[in-house]
């Protein structure tokens, strides 16, 4: 089993859930977003977050608006919708219970 | 000094090293390859370049207009390398091991032709990246080929490999096509190596003969290949479109005449044959495949060349060599099981013994029948020689008729059948099913044009062969159908069996008129009897009839 390996497939695992998260606070740049995942070493690289932001919108979850940018071309600002709202709860709900297990789990031993 | 190229990247213009450029665009091409197949891909595209555009405005802002190599990888170090965008974690386990390989020679190797080191278009030296050869040793392998099998697998190999093989055109499929990952540092380094190659043509050839070559008559001769590969495009087209017409055209109106079964048709050929086992069918597909996948593959190398598209489908050209092998199995088999039915010979004789009488001349004639009667042709046209009726198959041309010499008094009749089979004893009871009518009385030998077996003996090579021992210096006389069944042309006539066989009487007839051209016509007796007309003369003895 591969250490990296395991560690990137949890990373992703949380990955849309903290999006979500974030886009909740309001809308934001995917350079925002990414910024505060970076801080919180979630991911490293901004090219994980362009497919699955892209991803979450087709799945409604998301909806973006253009806006002008001073240096460079237009800008996406992305925001949650309600749909995602309530996804955004599910995921926390599982999240909580899983960070619970896991706790409980690493305790043990 | 640096070559630069102007891109449009997100809506946005930059001037952009061609190095870095080559590099951007491998970098952009393997991202998008991870998306394949996802409609939202031209989407997440345009999103990642227009953030790339931003990072490059980011690092413009100083004044600096040309985007480098270096501000590429700096780009990189942002955005990720292109494994990073899989978005499957499935991808990531698959894409793991590969990237911490670390002999780039054990990357997986695609297929392309080699236009930088093409004697024709670069397929040999294209297949020697791939297999690890050198590619001296495939053009060689390929010319033998080609002149051994008077041009067919060798050349016509290489035009479907020339057109289902597209160039490889990027740096990008150059490396791949070397087996070499395709990564920054590779890249940078093919660039390199190409821009140091490009500029040794240059000190060889002198600048100016150098660009003459690339901008004049480079395009007068890509225009003349263009003209040239429409033409052959063409060419080739008919030759696949025959092909597959012809196939086509076989299938559905069976208008094939093997055998000469009477209304030929697959269901009387499955019937002689193959027994109705199916063995047939699996042979009709087995051809049917080996014969249409060139054919495709033709038609579809005619239309690239004619449209000079260099697209590659997916899996084409595998699909259609895995059909072409599917078909070469199944002849295979079906020819080996068929085969195997022919393995076994044999034979089996009767010998009839004729009453001696004081006749010097034996008759030979052929029974008449309502069958095979004047269908019979001396030209061995197989046409309307095999009939099926009721439950008997009859075969109107394997009789085959042989005088031979022999030193005895005494002559014979032997009737040699034979037939192949299976095994010895399937092929000896397939013999005695011969059923053959033939009658010998006194000094008249009848014989029939044809045999008939059970049906369902089928069809294992079975002939009948009739041999007649004539004493050396006696007579054969010819009735009149017996031209049915034997080489002699005549209608009828005479022959004298000699040391070697029976004398041909018009040979021996020229003989003596050249004889007679010279002064010994005194030498020649003629004597003429009741039915016959006897030429002598010196020791040579000729008799006919007397009309």
């Amino acid at each position: 089993m591969d250490v990296e390996n395991a560690k990137a497939q949890m990373r992703k695992g949380v990955l849309e859930f903290c999006i979500l998260g974030i886009l909740k606070r309001g809308e934001a740049y995917p350079s925002d977003i990414m910024s505060t995942l970076k801080e919180a070493k979630l991911i490293i690289v901004e090219g994980t977050l362009y497919p699955l932001l892209t991803r979450l919108k087709n799945d409604g979850l998301l909806t973006y608006r253009w806006e002008e940018s001073q240096q460079g071309p237009p800008r996406k600002y992305y925001s949650i919708t309600e749909d995602g709202i309530k996804f955004h709860s599910e995921l926390k709900n599982t999240w909580d219970e899983l960070s619970y297990a896991v706790k409980q789990s690493q305790k043990l031993q | 000094m640096n070559k630069t190229i102007s891109i449009n990247l997100g809506g946005s213009v930059f001037n952009i090293e061609e190095e870095a450029y080559q590099i951007l665009r491998v970098y952009l091409e393997k991202i998008s390859a991870n998306f394949s197949g996802d409609p939202a891909t031209s989407e997440i595209m345009s999103d990642i370049e227009a953030r790339i555009a931003e990072i490059f405005h980011d690092k413009n802002s100083d004044k600096k207009n040309v985007v480098t190599r270096q501000d590429i990888e700096e780009m990189m170090q942002i955005m990720g390398r292109p494994e990073d965008y899989k978005m499957d974690a499935e991808d990531t386990n698959k894409s793991a091991p590969q990237e911490s390989a670390n002999a780039p020679r054990n990357n997986k190797r695609k297929i392309y032709r080699d236009t930088d080191d093409a004697v024709i278009a670069g397929v040999c030296s294209g297949l020697s990246h791939y297999l690890g050869w050198d590619p001296l040793v495939l053009r060689l392998l390929i010319a033998f080929l080609t002149i051994v099998s008077f041009g067919f697998p060798g050349v016509l190999g290489y035009i479907i490999f020339w057109a289902l093989v597209p160039a490889a055109k990027t740096t990008g499929e150059k490396l791949q096509m070397r087996g070499e990952k395709v990564n920054v540092e590779n890249i940078g380094r093919f660039v390199n190596e190409e821009a140091k190659s490009a500029a040794d043509r240059v000190n060889k050839f002198g600048k100016n003969a150098a660009q003459n070559i690339r901008n004049g008559s480079g395009d007068f001769f890509r225009g003349l290949g263009r003209v040239f590969s429409v033409i052959f495009g063409l060419f080739i087209l008919m030759i696949g479109l025959g092909l597959l017409g012809s196939l086509l055209s076989l299938m559905v109106f069976s208008e094939f005449t093997a055998f000469g079964i009477d209304g030929s048709n697959w269901e009387a050929l499955n019937t002689v044959v193959f027994g109705n086992d199916g063995t047939m069918w699996v042979l009709v597909v087995g051809i049917i495949l080996l014969l249409a996948a060139p054919a495709v593959a033709l038609i579809y190398a005619a239309v690239k060349l004619i449209t000079g598209s260099n697209k590659r489908i997916k899996g084409f050209a595998l699909s259609l060599l895995s059909l072409f092998i599917i078909g070469v199995l199944l002849s295979v088999y079906g020819g080996v099981k068929t085969g195997k039915q022919f393995s076994r010979h044999a034979e089996e004789t009767s010998t009839t013994l004729l009453a001696q009488t004081n006749s010097d001349t034996l008759h030979f004639e052929v029974i008449p029948d309502s069958i095979f009667f004047g269908r019979h042709s001396k030209n061995n046209d197989f046409t309307d020689l095999i009939r099926i009726e009721n439950d008997k198959i009859y075969y109107g041309e394997p009789v085959s008729v042989h005088f031979e010499p022999t030193h005895n008094a005494q002559c014979k009749v032997q009737i040699v059948r034979r037939s192949e089979g299976p095994s010895m004893e399937q092929a000896g009871l397939l013999t005695r099913n011969i059923d053959y009518n033939y009658h010998v009385v006194n000094d008249s030998i009848n014989v029939g044009a044809y045999f008939t077996t059970p049906r369902s003996d089928v069809y294992r090579g079975q002939n009948i062969e009739v041999k007649v021992f004539v004493p050396i210096g006696k007579y054969v006389s010819f009735g009149q159908n017996s031209s049915w069944i034997t080489w002699h042309n005549e209608e009828d006539g005479v022959l004298r069996m000699s040391e070697d066989g029976l004398e041909n009487i018009r040979e021996q007839e020229d003989r003596i008129n050249e004889h007679s051209g010279e002064d010994n016509l005194e030498e020649h007796h003629l004597r003429v009897t009741d039915d016959s007309v006897v030429i002598k003369t010196g020791n040579l003895e000729i008799k006919t009839r007397r009309n």
